[in-house]
């Protein structure tokens, strides 16, 4: 299903001068003593998909998961289209520190390696939940805007199944649901594809293709490097957690500044 | 057994124990309430990020768990009057059972809530859920399944527990047994009755519960 070529689709312009959709400025992030991310800078503008790769261990999924405080940084700052996603602790209570963030979160759609959908609720359900409870949409808007997305992502006849009755390829496409009915401004996508059987990537990867073609502001962590190249129009090394190496795809991948990309993918690619 | 076993004696004192097993389960039905949402409540404490309210839930956890039942019981009957609060017998009782029984569910609860998978919090987080709504849609609906076999055990404890109730003058089973013996001087057919009659007991709440269990696994699918 995967096309021959790369890009053979155009993707979305991007206009570098219009405000950024994502900034991250210093952020760092510490485990204990071990410092997983040392100082990244970075903007995501509006309709860019930007691939994030490198060793694993080098920060990737702690980057993406601290842009929508999953992981809170231990310094520097996140903005969304311009809105800090955090407030300073210091200053606001806990009560409105909490509800800052889970307003901003409403804007960054996340899906996760292990989909994490909610196993007690149907795809309809799962997909309508972030609607009723967050947003306060009716159930009937609800279901009907959950039914839509669903069909989007090609699961029409799934909508009454349980989590446990769908593969693993269908579940990642009710968790993208799930995220995107949302209307987010921005989507992480955390490997979304590593844990899935082979002959299940395709089918997630195509609504992640279509996803981009439509101009969503996408971050991808993956592994899945022709994936990447295809789709991305900006790719960062991250490496040691800091950025070793940012450009176009076909820097990245074909002309690598740095030893430790070139090294890096001669690993990757050797894999397979 | 001198002259047999006296099947008048029994059943001269049935109506007794008809009244005495209803209130043992009354009682233990009640301070069962009362556990679950003391142990609801305690087991959520234990997770605040307030740390008062985690060292006071943990502190009645530890006492609860460190102090015999009995005592317990005793301290609530005649410690409440001191403080110029008058309950019945009864109120006093549920309430013992239940602060007792509260402190062990809080335990099953809490490790059924630190079994759900982490992603279930971030996916619910995630999506911008509040911590609480987060746990009233996503969390808590998936302990119940877990729970349930640890309850039931602790809801057969209380109906046994609630024996120790015969203590401040409560006429539930174990009492009424005791009566019958004072009276007739015949343990066999003063005790093993009240046996069967709390066997029973258990065994419907076993079967009953089990039943609900099946349910809710074959809703859940997973």
């Amino acid at each position: 299903m995967l096309p021959e070529s790369k890009s053979i689709q155009s993707k979305p312009t991007i206009d570098r001068s219009a405000n950024p959709m994502v900034v991250i400025e210093n952020l760092h992030k510490y485990f204990g003593e071990n410092e997983v991310l040392r100082g990244i800078d970075l903007q995501v503008w509006p309709h860019e998909v930007l691939g994030i790769i490198g060793p694993s261990g080098g920060g990737k999924s702690t980057l993406l998961r601290c842009v929508n405080y999953l992981e809170t940084p231990s310094k520097g700052r996140i903005l969304i289209d311009g809105v800090p996603m955090a407030l300073e602790r210091e200053r606001v209570s806990h009560r409105k520190f909490e509800k800052h963030l889970d307003e901003m979160r409403m804007h960054v759609g996340m899906v996760f390696q292990r989909f994490n959908l909610f196993p007690h609720m149907t795809a309809l359900a799962n997909v309508m939940e972030g609607m009723v409870t967050v947003k306060k949409v009716k159930k009937k808007g609800a279901r009907e805007q959950a039914a839509a997305m669903l069909t989007r992502v090609g699961l029409a006849d799934k909508l009454e199944s349980y989590p446990g009755q769908l593969s693993g390829g269908q579940q990642q496409r009710v968790a993208i649901a799930r995220a995107l009915v949302m209307e987010p401004k921005v989507m992480l996508f955390d490997e979304v594809t590593s844990a899935l059987d082979p002959e299940l990537v395709a089918e997630v990867l195509n609504v992640m293709r279509e996803l981009a073609h439509q101009g969503m502001t996408m971050l991808i962590v993956s592994h899945e490097m022709d994936f990447t190249e295809e789709i991305g129009h900006r790719i960062i090394f991250l490496d040691g957690g800091v950025i070793a190496e940012e450009g176009p795809p076909e820097q990245i991948f074909h002309n690598p500044l740095q030893e430790r990309t070139r090294s890096f993918l001669k690993k990757v690619l050797e894999k397979r | 057994m001198p002259g047999g076993f006296d099947w008048e004696l029994v059943l001269d004192w049935v109506p007794e124990m008809w009244r005495g097993a209803v209130m043992t389960i009354y009682l233990s039905f009640f301070a069962l309430i009362l556990a679950l949402v003391i142990g609801m409540v305690v087991s959520l404490a234990r997770l605040s990020y307030i740390r008062v309210v985690r060292s006071f839930a943990t502190f009645y956890v530890d006492l609860i768990r460190g102090t015999p039942a009995l005592l317990q019981i005793m301290a609530i009957y005649f410690g409440l009057p001191f403080f110029g609060i008058r309950v019945p017998a009864i109120v006093a009782g549920i309430l013992a059972l239940g602060i007792n029984s509260g402190a062990y569910i809080s335990e099953m609860i809490r490790g059924a809530l630190e079994s759900i998978d982490r992603g279930q919090m971030e996916a619910a987080r995630g999506l911008g859920m509040s911590y609480s709504q987060a746990m009233r849609r996503v969390i808590i609906p998936q302990i119940f399944q877990i729970v349930i076999p640890p309850i039931t055990g602790e809801y057969n404890s209380l109906v046994k527990g609630s024996s120790l109730l015969s203590v401040i003058s409560i006429a539930e089973l174990t009492r009424v047994g005791q009566r019958m013996l004072g009276v007739s001087f015949r343990p066999v057919e003063s005790l093993v009755p009240i046996a069967i009659i709390y066997f029973v007991i258990n065994y419907i709440i076993t079967r009953v519960t089990g039943r609900m269990e099946k349910r809710l696994a074959i809703r859940n699918q997973r």
